[in-house]
């Protein structure tokens, strides 16, 4: 059994473990994404399972079960992360900052009325002591209205380790950075991304003892496929 | 090696992943599991905007179960911790987008009832 995909998943999970082979010590974890969820077509998740366009009283864990789902593989993540790299957690804890729409939008021809929820701003974040070590952070909106009092990393992934020494690094998927493609193109890359590292993981996962193997479990998945115009040797 | 899959769910993601299997040597696809009549008995190659290749999909998780898979790729929008059981119980191993990123944090119960699975 292996649970993976970008974020919660390569982003968030393999990347940090794999940057810290270059840490002495660290303080502090932290990956923003943030995402315009206008570009994604897939409305039903945007309004109906994310309740983008809803009151602020029906956006919460306790309103809706995907939330409370969606939220919990996130804490899923923190934790995982922690145990890998000593952290010893005190607890995982889960808030989201609302922010409403100023003005009326339509997203793919569905309605986002202005004073509805146009913005999600998440953070799953592991505790030791009072202190924050790990953090996963969105900025979530929809509608291209973008709350002022919102941090502005670059759009998509932005991973930083705190410590001895202090790695920052930031993360794009995109169908090419060398052709041209319509923004549609763009936006299936995170799709395939996610996808990708699960497929990926298919045959360290089928070779490895029978179990539940996560992402800090199994050796660094990497692509089955490649160029193409060999086998890739394995690592193991 | 050639491990045989099957892809569980043919959304957004799912079609991404039975186009990687199709192009990969070392994978074979052999079911597709899907949740509309619309997809229900269309040759997966085709739903991922591919030529035939002669996997037909079906909604019929027996069927699923019965292919004897080494690996199911399991990328539904809705999760069902004991249709996973299921799988595992096939003798299937299962790599999903969608949720089990940490099984040991889940609740004690769940997390025994997924090792069960397993073993």
């Amino acid at each position: 059994m292996h649970g993976t995909g970008l974020n919660p998943g390569n982003l968030s999970g393999v990347l940090p473990l794999a940057l810290s082979g270059m840490s002495r010590s660290i303080e502090k974890i932290t990956l923003q994404e943030r995402a315009d969820w206008s570009f994604y077509e897939s409305t039903n998740i945007t309004f109906d399972n994310m309740r983008f366009g809803r009151d602020v009283d029906d956006v919460s864990e306790e309103k809706s079960d995907f939330l409370r789902f969606n939220s919990t593989i996130f804490q899923e993540e923190v934790a995982l992360v922690g145990e890998a790299l000593g952290a010893d957690l005190d607890e995982v804890t889960a808030d989201v900052e609302l922010v409403t729409a100023n003005d009326d939008h339509e997203i793919f021809g569905i309605p986002l009325r202005a004073g509805t929820v146009s913005g999600q701003r998440w953070h799953w974040r592991g505790w030791r002591q009072g202190q924050v070590l790990i953090e996963i952070e969105t900025l979530w909106t929809v509608g291209g209205e973008y709350p002022p009092s919102w941090p502005t990393p670059q759009d998509g992934w932005t991973l930083t380790l705190e410590g001895e020494p202090s790695i920052r690094a930031h993360l794009l998927t995109l169908m090419s950075y060398d052709k041209p493609l319509p923004l549609a193109e763009h936006v299936r890359a995170a799709s395939v991304a996610t996808a990708m590292q699960a497929i990926n993981a298919i045959p360290a996962l089928c070779e490895a003892p029978a179990g539940v193997r996560t992402m800090a479990d199994l050796p660094l998945v990497r692509s089955g496929f490649g160029f193409g115009f060999a086998t890739p040797v394995p690592p193991f | 090696m050639t491990y045989r899959v099957v892809q569980w769910a043919t959304g957004n993601q799912g079609v991404e992943a039975i186009r990687a299997i199709l192009d990969r040597p070392d994978l074979e696809l052999v079911g597709a599991k899907v949740y509309s009549e619309e997809k229900d008995g269309i040759d997966a190659g085709v739903l991922a905007g591919r030529p035939p290749c002669g996997v037909v999909a079906t909604k019929d998780v027996d069927e699923i179960l019965a292919l004897g898979a080494d690996c199911v790729a399991y990328f539904p929008l809705l999760t069902d911790l004991d249709e996973v059981c299921a799988i595992l119980a096939s003798g299937a191993n299962v790599t999903t987008t969608a949720f089990l990123f940490h099984p040991r944090y889940l609740p004690p119960a769940d997390l025994a009832k997924l090792e069960a699975a397993c073993a």
